[in-house]
């Protein structure tokens, strides 16, 4: 079932300076499933905030039709996004933590504006639960201020926000951006696992190709006209759509462009490490791409219980016996 | 509590008089004075959690040994549900009490393993075994 439908959105922004309506997107149709992460990618500038914010109600179309949890919300319906708002949760970019608040309080937030009937004693295990999900400790973390946190835990407690309601959608902009490694396949990690243990839908947009070729499960190029490219286009459109590896296998030229020496790699399917196209046998952990090919359900076990270990101890148990070794 | 809170509490009030919470039937069946197995049909959710609360807070009063919960005939849980079970668990241990739930779902499985609540509750996949564990 389609989670966000979207059907020739328009939007431009008038240019003081030209005095004129610039385009900037152009005809935007795409969908998204429940159970499916969606990834957006583009070059920065190219309308993906735009979009962003109009997904989000945030921004009006000039023109389209825009579904999202098989409510229509656009043209201009507000009774149906109110409603829609309290299903769908938001991870922004720098976390949007309120600085007044301490953690608990920005967490239970959302609960107090859409469910204050709920007894408090429930709110503050709630709060717990969801801090216990973004692996943060809740004694440690609930008094805390914002201001007092790093980038990572700002948003790990924004994703925490974006849970507290049991939302059907997230939509996550730039998740991982800014962050460690570690911090960063943690959050790819957890967002796997809603999806995939919760069916939640996903809409991420990201400009790491790493940590987008990880979670997706169908990727989207959005696509500025350049006059330099000889675009027979205005603004923004979609350039090209599919699984990661329809996009990795594209001959499209901008495709082959924005993933850039990306595509002359391939991802071990084991252990994501990165290395040549078609490799035969993984560098990393030693096993071979056709192996890959047949990627099952134990291997995703394996890997779960080393992510309840990280959760549960804080580092990888393969990472400690390689040092003592 | 914040005050910003206790104004929108304030606030609020009128609204909560407005949005009836989705009715729930519970089915409560009294096994021995000791043991009590409580059954929620329908959804467990934010606007029907509190019902639930209402009826395992009345078995906690009454210091009931043995409370199984089936989840067997709800069709969906969410965190204000499964906060609501922490909360009588937690009670419970007070007295040395135990909390036993019933999954036989997949789906509502799910949503303990997601918060690493599957190994604080003790989880049977039917209420016979429940009773005789």
């Amino acid at each position: 079932m389609a989670a966000i439908v979207l059907k020739n959105i328009s939007k431009s922004f008038l240019n003081s300076k030209l005095k004129k309506m610039e385009l900037v997107l152009n005809d935007i149709s795409l969908t998204a499933h429940d159970g499916e992460v969606t990834v957006l990618m583009g070059q920065s500038g190219c309308g993906k905030s735009t979009l962003f914010r109009i997904l989000i109600g945030d921004e009006i179309a000039n023109e389209g039709y825009v579904e999202i949890l098989n409510k229509e919300v656009f043209p201009q319906n507000k009774k149906n996004l109110q409603e829609v708002k309290k299903k769908f949760g938001i991870l922004f970019q720098s976390g949007a933590l309120f600085n007044s608040m301490t953690v608990g309080d920005n967490i239970a937030f959302p609960i107090l504006e859409h469910q204050p009937q709920l007894h408090r004693d429930i709110i503050k295990i709630m709060v717990d639960t969801k801090l216990l999900q973004v692996s943060l400790d809740p004694e440690k973390y609930k008094h805390k201020m914002p201001s007092t946190l790093s980038g990572g835990e700002k948003k790990r407690v924004g994703l925490a926000r974006a849970l507290a309601l049991d939302p059907q959608l997230i939509f996550y902009d730039e998740p991982s951006a800014g962050l460690d490694p570690i911090v960063s396949r943690t959050i790819d990690k957890l967002i796997k696992n809603l999806v995939k243990m919760l069916g939640i839908a996903s809409v991420v947009i990201t400009h790491e190709l790493d940590s987008a070729f990880s979670i997706a499960d169908r990727m989207i190029i959005l696509k500025r006209a350049v006059p330099e490219h000889n675009d027979n286009w205005d603004g923004t459109v979609v350039y090209e759509q599919g699984t990661p590896d329809d996009l990795r296998n594209s001959q499209k030229p901008y495709t082959v462009e924005f993933l850039g020496a990306f595509s002359n790699f391939s991802i071990c399917k084991h252990c994501r490490f990165v290395q040549e196209k078609n490799f035969e046998i993984c560098e990393k952990c030693g096993k071979c791409y056709e192996d890959n090919e047949d990627y099952g359900d134990d291997e995703d076990e394996d890997e779960d219980e080393d992510y309840e270990h990280y959760r549960v101890h804080g580092y990888y148990e393969r990472d400690k016996e390689a040092q003592d070794e | 509590m914040k005050p910003y809170f206790k104004r929108k509490e304030k606030w609020h009030k009128k609204y909560l008089q407005k949005t009836a919470t989705t009715p729930m039937e519970i089915k409560v069946e009294e096994v021995s004075p000791q043991m009590s197995v409580i059954i929620p049909q329908g959804e467990i959710d934010m606007g029907s959690s509190g019902e639930l609360r209402d009826v395992l807070q009345l078995a906690t009063k009454n210091r009931i040994e043995v409370i199984i919960v089936s989840l067997q005939d709800a069709g969906h849980i969410d965190s204000s549900g499964i906060a609501t079970l922490i909360e009588t668990l937690k009670k419970m241990e007070k007295y040395k009490g135990q909390l036993r739930l019933v999954i036989s779902t997949k789906k509502i499985l799910n949503v303990f393993k997601i918060a690493n609540l599957n190994m604080v509750f003790k989880v049977y996949e039917s209420i016979k075994d429940a009773k005789n564990a």
